[in-house]
């Protein structure tokens, strides 16, 4: 079948009454979620985990998938109204929409912001259709050398990029890695790290993790700064249809935004992040008036509100046909794979084509109603935002610990979940990146694997690694990544002294 | 008179590279099997013993080499993480023998007190009407076995 083919049969699965509710749910919860400051998808869908095992996977990725898409909708009008934003990509949003919304501007903002993630949104979407049949072609012939390799490439590029420092990043991912670790091992069956707990001998649970992190470490750390408990809430002024010079200013930062977030998402580097901040920068320095920037410059939030939504579909790429996953989120969305017992990657395109092409389609109608939600209801969600904090964080712990609790019906989780809240407290307070570590977490015990596999068939000769000329190069490229960027600081560094 | 401060990156990453010695114990205790002896279950364990104290050492090292707290960074308040902690232990101790609408009472109204606010009846109130609803909803909607009410009176 052609891949248009595949897609009017993903589209046949996706229009079905149920899905098209579950998709509708999704795409609620995600724009909720990406409202409500201290939830994100990531959590949110570790949190879902549990509950949607009854649902077949078909309902339950696609629900999935318009969360993760909704949350980036949803996240750029707490950016605009809060100046807190909703989730890491719209950082960028939440200074320059701000602005805008100061000047009484915030409609017009909420409106280049909603459009672009759909234009994006959409682009992102029919990228990932065509691209996405072209990587499984190429990735059936992987074999355990390459799917390492790969995987250590996500590492690096993950970890090096996110976040202020290197060397932060690489703490955060080891730290992950070691997570990882505790439990059986697959190969041997033998016990590692348990600590004599029986309880850790399945592991320690990526859902109790990210739980931890995100909600117990946000609220730990957000309580514990007085300066982060207020926020003024800006009225929603202005008219929500552009006028004709908003239009004009928007559209091609819509698609520079699209182009930057893209290939930032399929590539292993680092999720929406980065890229939000060169779509800023780009446009900045495009722009026919860049003193407006830093005073509410509607460049300023199209740009990077399609660029962290055309990520969002980017990240779909390597995440369906590699099985890697390149941001926290699309971590979870692996994990909640592997709870269904399907493994991401080319095979899941022939064995289970009716879940991966009608989770696709789902996301173009997605997007739809996500524009639709976003648009002509946003006066109903900025409610939201007027929740008391306390109320807020409450109820969060409260469904955190009941998530947790029902993954195994044990306590002994709780006390990891407190331990984890802790750690995401420290990372928090210290800058390091939680994201490397999940990712690390998820993708360590599959490194190992490979690696072990990959040594097996070699007969224990290290280097398969480095002679296999597709393997080798993916080596090169991530050792590149680590150094390179050391060398010319350390070489600018000895020109400014010399 | 000055007095020694560490950064917190400093503690953290000292915290970091200890962690990563305990591994490496641990993982010298890891019983291997002599067929497995080349890259069995201890190899990568090794690596990342060795990650983390590396990492955790620089990163300690580059705090302790950055200048002094000046003093104006922003302050953290410990009242609101010792409620939050409290409640999160409180849950824990509560959840099987008090329930789930009990454990969860009170763990919400830690956290909303951790949180600054000060109408304590008012958040038990709502504390209680949310976990009494997402106790009718997991239990009853989604079908999860969860301790009722006093474990035992109300299922």
């Amino acid at each position: 079948m052609t891949t248009l083919q595949h897609l009017l049969a993903g589209f046949s699965t996706a229009l079905t009454l149920a899905n098209l509710g579950w998709a509708f749910v999704g795409v609620t919860l995600g724009t909720l979620v990406g409202i409500l400051p201290g939830i994100g998808p990531a959590l949110t869908i570790a949190l879902l985990l549990p509950v949607t095992s009854t649902l077949t996977p078909d309902s339950a990725f696609i629900m999935f998938a318009g969360l993760y898409y909704g949350a980036m909708y949803g996240s750029s009008t707490t950016s605009i109204l809060l100046n807190t934003p909703g989730e890491s990509g719209s950082i960028v949003t939440a200074v320059e929409g701000n602005l805008m919304a100061r000047q009484g501007r915030g409609a017009a903002a909420l409106a280049t912001a909603a459009i672009g993630s759909f234009v994006a949104g959409t682009i992102g979407t029919v990228l990932l259709t065509f691209l996405a049949p072209l990587i499984v072609k190429l990735a059936i012939r992987f074999g355990p050398a390459e799917y390492f390799s790969l995987i250590m490439l996500a590492f690096v590029t993950i970890s090096a990029f996110l976040g202020e420092s290197r060397v932060k990043g690489l703490a955060s991912l080891f730290l992950g890695l070691a997570i990882g670790l505790v439990g059986i091992d697959s190969l041997t069956g033998q016990a590692r790290f348990t600590l004599g707990f029986p309880n850790l001998l399945n592991g320690i649970d990526v859902v109790i993790v990210a739980v931890g992190l995100f909600a117990v470490g946000e609220a730990l750390f957000i309580a514990s700064r007085p300066d982060l408990r207020e926020a003024r809430i800006e009225a929603v002024k202005g008219s929500l249809m552009m006028t004709k010079e908003e239009w004009s200013r928007s559209w091609l930062p819509w698609l520079r935004g699209t182009a930057i977030g893209f290939p930032f998402g399929a590539l292993p580097a680092g999720g929406t992040e980065i890229p939000t901040f060169l779509s800023y920068v780009t446009e900045k320095r495009l722009a026919r008036n860049p003193e407006e920037f830093g005073h509410g410059a509607i460049e300023g939030v199209a740009g990077p509100e399609a660029a962290n939504n055309a990520a969002v579909a980017g990240v779909l790429v390597p995440l369906l046909t590699l099985g890697l996953p390149t941001s926290a989120t699309a971590a979870i969305l692996l994990a909640a794979f592997q709870q269904y017992g399907l493994q991401p990657g080319p095979l899941l395109f022939q064995q289970e084509s009716t879940l991966v092409w009608g989770l696709i389609a789902s996301l173009y109608i997605g997007n739809v109603m996500l524009l639709v939600l976003n648009l002509p209801l946003v006066g109903l969600w900025v409610r939201l935002l007027s929740i008391p904090q306390h109320l807020l964080y409450g109820a969060i712990l409260v469904f955190s610990t009941l998530g947790v609790y029902s993954l195994n019906g044990s306590t002994f989780d709780l006390v990891l979940l407190a331990i984890f809240g802790a750690l995401g407290f420290i990372m928090r307070r210290t800058d390091l990146p939680v994201a490397p570590c999940v990712i690390g977490l998820i993708l360590g015990p599959m490194a190992e694997a490979h690696f072990r596999r990959a040594l097996s068939i070699s007969q224990g000769d290290l280097s398969v690694f480095v002679t296999q000329p597709l393997s080798a190069a993916i080596l090169a490229v991530a050792l590149a990544a680590l150094v390179v960027p050391t060398v010319i600081s350390w070489t600018r560094s000895r020109r400014a002294v010399a | 008179m000055r007095t020694l401060r560490l950064s917190a990156d400093a503690i953290v990453g000292i915290g970091i590279a200890l962690l990563g010695l305990a591994f490496a114990v641990a993982t010298a205790r890891v019983d291997v099997q002599p067929l497995y002896a080349k890259v069995g279950p201890t190899f990568v364990p090794w690596l990342v013993s060795a990650g983390l104290i590396v990492t955790g050492s620089l990163m300690a090292w580059a705090g302790l080499a950055a200048p002094p707290p000046s003093g104006h960074e922003v302050k953290t308040e410990w009242r609101p993480v010792a409620w939050i902690f409290a409640g999160l232990i409180a849950d824990w101790l509560l959840f099987k023998p008090a329930g789930f609408i009990i454990a969860s009472t009170v763990l919400f109204f830690c956290v909303a007190r951790g949180f600054g606010s000060r109408s304590a009846l008012w958040d038990a109130l709502v504390g209680a009407a949310l976990s009494i609803g997402a106790y009718l909803l997991f239990r009853y909607g989604l079908n999860l076995n969860l301790p009722g009410l006093l474990a035992g009176l109300w299922r």
